[in-house]
């Protein structure tokens, strides 16, 4: 009985292993230009690559990045890239790298938002949240369980919570739901805080 | 014989966190039919086991992140003794927070900020983007760089999903039914997913390793806002103390790293990474709407 358990264990563990070596789950500490360290979506690495016009090619890391009329702080915005979007690079000089866009202009991006690691999958691999990425037409989703949902209202009574921090709660929710992006930009703009 | 077989049950566990369910049923099935076992009795056992890790695998819906991180705040709240009374200041420090949360890799998810009228100095980050401030850290800043800094911290943690990875894996650990249970009707499971998240944040703390990405991580999203990228430094550097290597003593030593080895850590970054961004550091505008009004107080 016990040596047929033991057999049951050792071979679903070496299959479990084997298994695992495919899977793409688990917590891997990110490194900080978003490729996942020695996590199993890094690879491969099939680059520098050069496109057909003979520029590198590296891809967005992020959800959405800006580009930039010039590599200086004040230039105006000419686009906008998404996650995991291939772009070419012209020049890799200082933070702001030169690149080209598909319809044929040139323009600036922050080196951060750049990596030349060619995503798998098109995205970092693993997935935690079922809605992990949040479309603008969800949003107004994401505000209405603010606050609103009478399941958890009941619970925090239920649970003897003070009526007091409830309200609290609810008025820096509010508060924080009123604030509109335009907003945040005009805030940023006016203390001379400059998105790069 | 014994610790061998609960040493592979261990393991076997372990796997639950790493593969798929169905990975997971039909290493069992296949296990056990190489064991000599009845087929049908195999398929049975490894449709359950798949179905159990299925169960703790899945994925967090966005309502039951928010209700669950709603939840935990409102414990968080209760034992902090709530959330400061002046309107300016919290609008202002959400102000702060939706820009650095803008430049995150959540920006559409709505982030709630508040300061806590708290005189430790301490940040907390619920699921859902609830982030919270103390008065005490915020007496100890002098930028809006530095508040950036470490709300952008707390954010890295949202982004990363941190406590809801750490509840997953208490959930596995404990054998809790549902550790991140935030349904409407049971409230008894309900108040346990509570009472695990506000043990996380406020007495356990996250594994160090993500208080590491989350510096790292948080200091890029001030950087990318157009903030100065040593603004979490600088304040990491008001609040280390010489005893803080202690276990025993020392800012937060029992939920975060050493603050200087945190300072260290993120020296590596600033001077690789996000070197030669300049940002701005706007030291006045936070003197008006966070220093001077809590003096007044």
């Amino acid at each position: 009985m016990t040596r047929s358990i033991c057999r049951i264990v050792v071979t679903a563990l070496f299959l479990l292993l084997a298994g695992s070596l495919s899977a793409q789950s688990g917590y891997q500490p990110r490194t900080v230009d978003g490729t996942g360290g020695s996590s199993p979506q890094a690879a491969p690495r099939d680059l520098p690559a050069k496109n057909p016009s003979g520029l590198t090619t590296m891809w967005v890391r992020r959800d959405a990045a800006d580009v930039f009329d010039s590599a200086k702080r004040d230039a105006n915005r000419i686009a906008e890239l998404k996650k995991s979007q291939p772009v070419a690079v012209i020049a890799k000089e200082g933070l702001r790298y030169q690149i080209q866009l598909a319809d044929g202009r040139t323009g600036y991006i922050a080196k951060l938002y750049l990596t030349d690691i060619k995503p798998v999958g098109g995205d970092e691999g693993f997935k935690l949240f079922a809605s992990d990425d949040i479309g603008a037409g969800e949003q107004a989703n994401v505000e209405s369980v603010r606050g609103l949902r009478k399941g958890s209202e009941d619970a925090a009574v239920a649970e003897g919570m003070e009526e007091i921090v409830m309200e609290q709660l609810s008025s820096v929710e509010n508060l924080a739901i009123s604030i509109s992006e335009d907003q945040v930009s005009q805030f940023l703009e006016e203390g001379g805080v400059f998105p790069i | 014989m014994r610790k061998l077989i609960f040493a592979g049950t261990l393991l076997i566990c372990a796997g639950v966190v790493a593969c798929t369910s169905s990975q997971l049923a039909t290493a069992t099935e296949t296990g056990m039919i190489l064991a000599g076992k009845d087929p049908d009795k195999a398929r049975r056992v490894g449709a359950s086991v798949g179905q159990f890790a299925g169960g703790m695998s899945k994925e967090i819906s966005l309502d039951d992140e928010v209700a669950l991180g709603r939840g935990i705040s409102l414990k968080l709240l209760e034992m902090k003794g709530g959330l400061h009374a002046d309107n300016e200041l919290q609008r202002y420090v959400n102000m702060v927070g939706h820009a650095v949360a803008e430049r995150s890799d959540r920006p559409n998810l709505k982030y709630i900020f508040g300061v806590v009228n708290d005189e430790e100095v301490n940040a907390w980050a619920a699921p859902g983007g609830y982030v919270f401030i103390t008065v005490g850290t915020l007496r100890e800043l002098e930028s809006e760089a530095e508040l950036a800094g470490v709300l952008a911290h707390e954010v890295a943690h949202v982004q990363e999903g941190h406590m809801v990875r750490v509840l997953k894996k208490m959930q596995v650990q404990t054998g809790i039914s549902d550790a991140l249970k935030a349904t409407d009707s049971d409230y008894e499971e309900y108040g346990q997913s509570l009472e695990s998240g506000l043990r996380v944040l406020v007495e356990n703390g996250l594994p160090w390793e993500m208080e590491y990405e989350a510096d790292t991580l948080g200091s890029e999203i001030a950087t990318l806002t157009g903030y100065k990228a040593e603004g979490l430094r600088d304040f990491l550097g008001k609040i280390e103390t010489p005893d803080d290597d202690d276990a025993e003593g020392g800012w937060l030593s029992h939920t975060h790293p050493p603050v200087s080895k945190r300072i260290e850590s993120l020296g590596y970054h600033l001077d690789g990474k996000l070197a030669g961004f300049d940002g701005a550091s706007q030291e006045e505008r936070f003197a008006k709407y966070v220093t001077n009004r809590l003096a007044k107080k």
